[in-house]
C-alpha cells in the first residue's frame, strides 16, 4: 500500500475547517458528505497537495508519539476506506 | 415585540409585482387581449369593486399562485380564466392540482422584456463583477451566492467585485416548514466572515429596479441561486438578460424558462440552501464553480413556445371548488392551510412534505 501513489479523485471537493476537520463531497452526489479529523485529516490535506503517501507516513511517524505499527495500520485502513468510497484513486 | 418594518413590503414587493403588472397589461394590449376584466390577485388582494359588473374574469397569477388558488373559495360567483408567467407554474396547476388544461395560459417571459441587442459572451477569464439583485432573504439562498463568489475569486486568483443589490428581510422559506428568523442579516454576516474574499462583498441597499442596473460595470455576471417557492419569474433576471449579461441561475421555477445562450443553470441538488450546514453550502458552491469552469453546467436554452392558436376556456367558481376538494382528497386536508396564509404550517405536516417533494420535482424540471 505504501509503495503505491494515490491521488484525490477529480470529482471531489473538500473544505478544511479551522478546527482541523476536513469535509468532503463528490460533485455528482450533493447529498453525501464525509467528515474526517485528526491524523486522517492531515493525510487527506497532504494527498490533496499531490504528496506521496510514503512521505506523508514518514512525517507522521516522526511527529507523533505513537507506535509505528499503529500509525501504519491506521493509515492503511484509512486509505482502504478512501479507495472503497472512491474518494481517491491509485496512480 | 417589534412589528416588521413595513418598508420591505412597500419598497420591494410592489416594485417587482408592479413592473410585472405593467408588462402584462402592455402584452395584452399589443396582442389585442381584453384588459377591462383583468385581475391581479397577488397585488389587488381583495376582488376589485370595479370588476363586480363583469361575469368573466381573467386572473393573472404571480408567485403567490398556490395561496391564491386555495383562497379562491372567497372569490365571487363568476367565471375565470388564468394566466401565469412560467411553464412550471402551469405544470403544477395542471398536473399536481388538476386544473382544467385549457383554463390556464402561460405568457412567454421572452415577450415581456426586450431581447438583448448584444448578448455578452461569458468569458470567465475576464469577469470583473459578480452581482445579485433582489431581496436579501433566506428564500434566495444568499449564503450560496456568497460562497460561490468566494470560491470563484479563489479559482481565478484575482479581485472580482462582489455586489448585492437589495434589502434584508427575515422571511423564511415557507415550503420548508416553520422557521423563525431573528435576523437573517446577522446570520449572513457571520457566515461571510468565515469565507475568504480577496475583495469583500458590497451590499447596496434601497435601489429600485430602475436604479440598480446603472451600477453594473463591464464584464459583469449575475448569479441567482433562489429556490423560493414563489420564484415564478425573476424581474432582476429578466433585466439582466435584457442587458445581455451572462447569468448563473438555479434551475427552478421561472428561471427554467430563461432562454439565454450566454447563461447557465445550476441543478437545485447542487445548491446549498439557507439553513443547510455551513460546510454543505461551501462545498456545493465549490462544486458549482468547478462545474462552471469545466463547462459542465447546462446552458439556459429553454423550449420556445410556438406561435399557435391556443384554445382556452373559462371555469366557474364551482369547478375551482371541486379542484380544491380533489386536492384535499389527493394530498390531504392540511393543504387548505395554504388558503389561510399558512403555507409553512402545511409544509411542516407529512402531507405537506410529500406535496413539496412533488412540487420541487416539477418546479425544477426534473419531472
Amino acid at each position: 500500500m505504501f509503495e503505491s501513489e494515490f491521488a484525490v479523485q477529480e470529482n471531489i471537493v473538500s473544505r478544511s475547517n479551522q478546527d482541523g476537520t476536513v469535509v468532503i463531497m463528490k460533485m455528482d452526489d450533493g447529498n453525501t458528505f464525509f467528515k474526517i479529523n485528526g491524523v486522517a485529516a492531515m493525510v487527506w490535506k497532504e494527498l490533496s497537495k499531490s504528496r506521496k503517501i510514503n512521505e506523508i507516513t514518514k512525517e507522521i511517524i516522526e511527529n507523533y508519539n505513537a507506535p509505528e505499527s499503529v500509525i501504519l495500520s491506521d493509515i492503511n485502513n484509512f486509505l482502504q476506506t478512501l479507495l472503497q468510497k472512491e474518494l481517491i484513486k491509485k496512480n | 415585540m417589534k412589528l416588521p418594518d413595513l418598508k420591505e413590503f412597500i419598497n420591494v414587493w410592489p416594485s417587482s409585482l408592479g413592473i410585472l403588472k405593467e408588462k402584462v397589461l402592455a402584452y395584452f394590449k399589443i396582442n389585442n387581449i381584453q384588459i377591462d376584466n383583468v385581475w391581479f390577485p397577488d397585488i389587488e388582494v381583495i376582488f376589485p369593486f370595479s370588476l363586480n359588473n363583469k361575469s368573466k374574469i381573467q386572473v393573472v397569477l404571480f408567485g403567490g399562485f398556490l395561496e391564491r388558488i386555495f383562497e379562491s373559495g372567497n372569490w365571487p360567483d363568476k367565471e375565470f380564466t388564468f394566466w401565469c408567467l412560467s411553464s412550471k407554474v402551469k405544470k403544477i396547476l395542471i398536473e399536481v392540482l388538476d386544473f382544467p388544461i385549457n383554463s390556464i395560459r402561460t405568457i412567454d417571459r421572452q415577450s415581456l422584456f426586450n431581447k438583448p441587442q448584444n448578448p455578452i459572451d461569458l468569458d470567465l477569464d475576464k469577469i470583473s463583477q459578480i452581482y445579485y439583485s433582489g431581496r436579501l432573504s433566506s428564500q434566495k439562498n444568499i449564503e450560496m451566492f456568497l460562497a460561490f463568489t468566494s470560491e470563484f475569486q479563489k479559482k481565478v486568483s484575482r479581485e472580482i467585485e462582489v455586489t448585492l443589490f437589495g434589502d434584508w428581510d427575515n422571511h423564511a422559506p415557507k415550503n420548508r416548514g416553520r422557521y423563525i428568523i431573528d435576523s437573517y442579516q446577522d446570520a449572513v454576516v457571520s457566515f461571510q466572515k468565515k469565507l475568504e474574499f480577496s475583495s469583500p462583498p458590497k451590499f447596496i441597499h434601497s435601489l429600485s429596479h430602475y436604479e440598480w442596473p446603472s451600477q453594473i460595470k463591464g464584464n459583469a455576471m449575475m448569479a441567482n441561486f433562489s429556490t423560493f417557492v414563489c420564484e415564478d419569474f425573476g424581474v432582476s433576471v429578466a433585466q439582466s438578460q435584457e442587458l445581455g449579461i451572462p447569468m448563473i441561475l438555479s434551475k427552478w421555477g421561472g428561471h427554467c424558462d430563461v432562454n439565454a445562450i450566454n447563461s447557465h443553470w445550476v441543478d437545485i441538488d447542487d445548491i446549498g440552501e439557507s439553513f443547510s450546514f455551513e460546510d454543505k453550502i461551501v462545498l456545493k458552491a465549490k462544486s458549482v464553480v468547478n462545474k462552471l469552469f469545466d463547462k459542465k453546467l447546462e446552458k439556459t436554452i429553454s423550449e420556445i413556445s410556438s406561435a399557435s392558436i391556443v384554445e382556452y376556456s373559462f371555469v366557474d367558481i364551482y369547478i375551482l371548488q371541486k379542484m380544491r376538494i380533489k386536492a384535499m382528497e389527493k394530498i390531504g386536508n392540511e393543504i387548505s392551510f395554504m388558503g389561510q396564509d399558512r403555507m409553512s404550517l402545511f409544509a411542516s405536516t407529512t402531507s405537506g412534505k410529500d406535496f413539496f417533494k412533488i412540487f420541487s420535482n416539477v418546479f425544477s424540471g426534473k419531472s
